[in-house]
């Protein structure tokens, strides 16, 4: 205990240096001082400005990625077909006849069996046998070009490739599908993946302009579906 | 059919003025008349401008018109040696398939006629997939200013082929350099965006550097060395006149000077007390405003196409960034977010773009970022590359490109153009060396 009022002692005449004073008075150590200070300033306005910049992307980035689970959930609730999206991404349920009526109703028979190769096909691409869902719905459209679900069949035939990385068939089949099958139900998303695909393949304009197609297009598109443009064209730098 | 075409003849135009004809104008876009420059890919259009009848000047005009299509990188000019039908009548429709044949997508005609001591040209651009005319207009002029006559024919087709407002009307400021390196002279000349007609407002014996239009092109501003070296100003100078005077009178250097897009203000970098601030004087009061503060140096202030705002450059985060903010002051934030130093920011004149130069590892290049700071692209890199200036349709740039000499030194310096996709670059014809090109709005008609 005796010790310690010794040591404060010291401490405080360390702290109290004659030299020091003197020095700080000096107007270069001052200016000197103020560099380093201005110095300090910059650096630390330019990391503000960084992170600042960083936590912006970051919060965009999980807003995107919010209404794009959103905008999924929402589809597997509605047990409709899966939107463009996550090549890993499976479908939950095939589409059923009432989801979408056929317009002009072929023969009982033939309406059957091309029923059945749709729905194996659609089967194959649940269980994730990308070939052999593209077999089915390639004989589909050949076989039933008029079908109401040759427009889905298209589609989901270019998300086989899709799934697979294959842009480039992927992008023909989605060209295809934009072509013939304009009115589709499945048109919205069929050009949507269209644009995702061009873009894949590095082809941004062409993706924005077809972006910018889909409100001409598909002015009643689901306010989800606009909102997926919309983030696909922002992501893209469309202008 | 003639009835039709009589109907469709242009009307007689005053001074310099341009009506485009009912007919053919609202004409649908065709397959191989029109361009889209935004495409990632595409051919030129082929055109073939057949030499103007009527005047020995005909020629002249339609050789204007061929150089200023060609140099756009958007148009090949179809040799005339080519052509297939001869003596043309300007007034009827061409033999199409005489042009298909060379493979042309246009064909103009066009003819010039005195009246009353001025020139008359009246042409048509005729689309020769679709066997239409696609534009005709009538121009009159003085005689003497039938280059400008051609580049508004030029600008008019370009408009009707690409859907974008032409820029061949229009001049270039830019600092003429000359003399060996440690003494270089610089002055500032004005010339036409094809290289002709240049005219030296500056007479070299200061230095003298950063010309910038006012929006009528009646006046430049610049900065100059003083005599006897008294630091730099900005100085304001009549085009026509050549009177120039002192933008305000402050100790300090002041410099990198720019009009605002109405022509009554005038930013610029002022030092005062070694602290570089951005200023901003009212032309009619001669009323100065200090925009920013602090330590860091501000420079390069340029307005936004609406006035609104103003992006300029700053090291106050350390190294040279973009910064924009409202054209009073405050509200600055940062919009330049890549590896390396951002300089020389212009403001599109359509808004969408800011252009800047670049300075990453020891290499220069020339950028467009959107005016947010997304979507940075670069368009052209080099040795020293620096300076961009937005053509009036804000879809071609100017610039200046320094090669080295064969010492590895600074050597010859030239002006240079490209278009925002970055594809297509060409140098732009001066007298003798150039840098820090100002590409001018469109010459008021």
């Amino acid at each position: 205990m005796k010790k310690l009022p010794l040591r404060l002692l010291i401490l405080v005449a360390l702290a109290l240096p004659t030299a020091a004073t003197a020095q700080r008075a000096d107007p270069v150590y001052i200016e000197d001082r103020l560099n380093q200070l201005q110095q300090a300033i910059s650096l630390l306005t330019g990391q503000i400005e960084q992170l600042q910049y960083r936590n912006q992307q970051l919060q965009q980035q999980m807003e995107k990625m919010q209404t794009d689970y959103e905008f999924r959930l929402d589809q597997m609730e509605k047990g409709g077909a899966r939107p463009g999206g996550a090549p890993a991404a499976r479908p939950t349920t095939p589409p059923t006849a009432a989801a979408t009526p056929p317009a002009a109703a072929p023969p009982a028979a033939a309406a059957g069996a091309a029923d059945q190769v749709y729905n194996d096909a659609f089967k194959k691409l649940q269980d994730g046998d990308y070939a052999g869902a593209e077999k089915g719905f390639r004989a589909f459209v050949q076989r039933n070009p008029q079908h109401a679900l040759a427009g889905n069949a298209q589609y989901w035939l270019g998300e086989t490739y899709y799934a697979r990385r294959d842009y480039q068939n992927a992008m023909t089949a989605f060209a295809e599908g934009y072509k013939a099958y304009k009115s589709s139900p499945k048109g919205p998303d069929n050009l949507l993946k269209l644009g995702v695909t061009l873009a894949n393949l590095g082809r941004k304009p062409d993706a924005c302009a077809i972006f910018a197609r889909f409100a001409q297009d598909y002015p009643r598109a689901t306010d989800l579906q606009k909102r997926r443009i919309d983030q696909e064209r922002q992501k893209n730098g469309c202008g | 059919m003639n009835t039709r075409f009589d109907m469709m003849l242009p009307r007689r135009q005053t001074i310099l003025g341009g009506v485009a004809l009912a007919a053919g104008a609202a004409a649908p876009a065709h397959a191989q008349l029109t361009i889209d420059m935004t495409k990632p890919s595409f051919e030129p259009v082929p055109i073939a401008i057949v030499d103007f009848k009527g005047d020995k000047v005909g020629a002249d005009i339609a050789g204007v018109v061929r150089n200023d299509l060609q140099n756009s990188g958007l148009f090949r000019s179809i040799s005339p040696s080519a052509f297939i039908q001869q003596n043309m009548d300007p007034n009827t429709p061409p033999r199409f398939p005489d042009w298909r044949g060379i493979g042309a997508a246009g064909v103009v005609v066009g003819q010039v006629t005195q009246s009353g001591g001025n020139i008359k040209v009246d042409f048509r651009l005729w689309d020769v997939v679709v066997g239409q005319q696609a534009t005709g207009l009538s121009f009159t002029s003085q005689p003497d200013k039938w280059r400008r006559l051609a580049h508004i024919i030029a600008d008019a087709i370009y408009k009707r082929v690409t859907g974008e407002e032409g820029y061949f009307d229009t001049r270039v400021a830019y600092v003429a350099e000359s003399g060996p390196l440690g003494n270089r002279v610089k002055r500032i000349a004005i010339m036409d965006q094809d290289g002709f007609n240049t005219r030296y407002i500056t007479d070299g014996k200061t230095i003298a550097l950063t010309p910038r239009f006012s929006p009528t092109l009646q006046e430049i501003v610049y900065m100059a060395y003083g005599e006897n070296n008294a630091p730099p100003r900005v100085y304001l100078q009549n085009v026509e006149s050549n009177r120039r005077e002192l933008l305000g009178n402050f100790p300090g250097m002041s410099f990198a000077p720019r009009f605002s897009p109405d022509g009554t203000k005038v930013v610029m970098s002022i030092s005062a007390d070694g602290n570089t601030d951005i200023y901003e004087m009212d032309l009619r009061g001669r009323a100065l405003r200090r925009l920013t503060s602090g330590p860091a140096i501000d420079t390069s202030p340029c307005y936004s196409s609406d006035g609104s705002q103003i992006v300029f450059n700053s090291d106050r985060g350390g190294t040279q960034q973009l910064y924009v903010m409202g054209a009073g002051g405050g509200g600055e934030r940062r919009i330049s977010f890549g590896e390396g130093r951002y300089a020389t920011p212009v403001w599109s004149p359509r808004g969408d773009f800011i252009a800047f130069t670049k300075i990453s590892s020891g290499s220069f290049g020339i950028g467009v970022m959107r005016s947010d700071g997304s979507g940075e692209r670069m368009l052209a890199n080099g040795f020293l590359v620096e300076g961009p200036t937005w053509a009036p349709n804000g879809r071609v740039l100017a610039f200046f490109r320094q090669q080295p000499n064969s010492g590895g030194r600074a050597g010859s310096v030239t002006l240079h153009q490209i278009d925002i996709t970055g594809r297509f670059e060409r140098q732009m014809p001066t007298q003798g060396d150039a840098s820090d090109p100002a590409w001018s709005p469109l010459i008021p008609q």
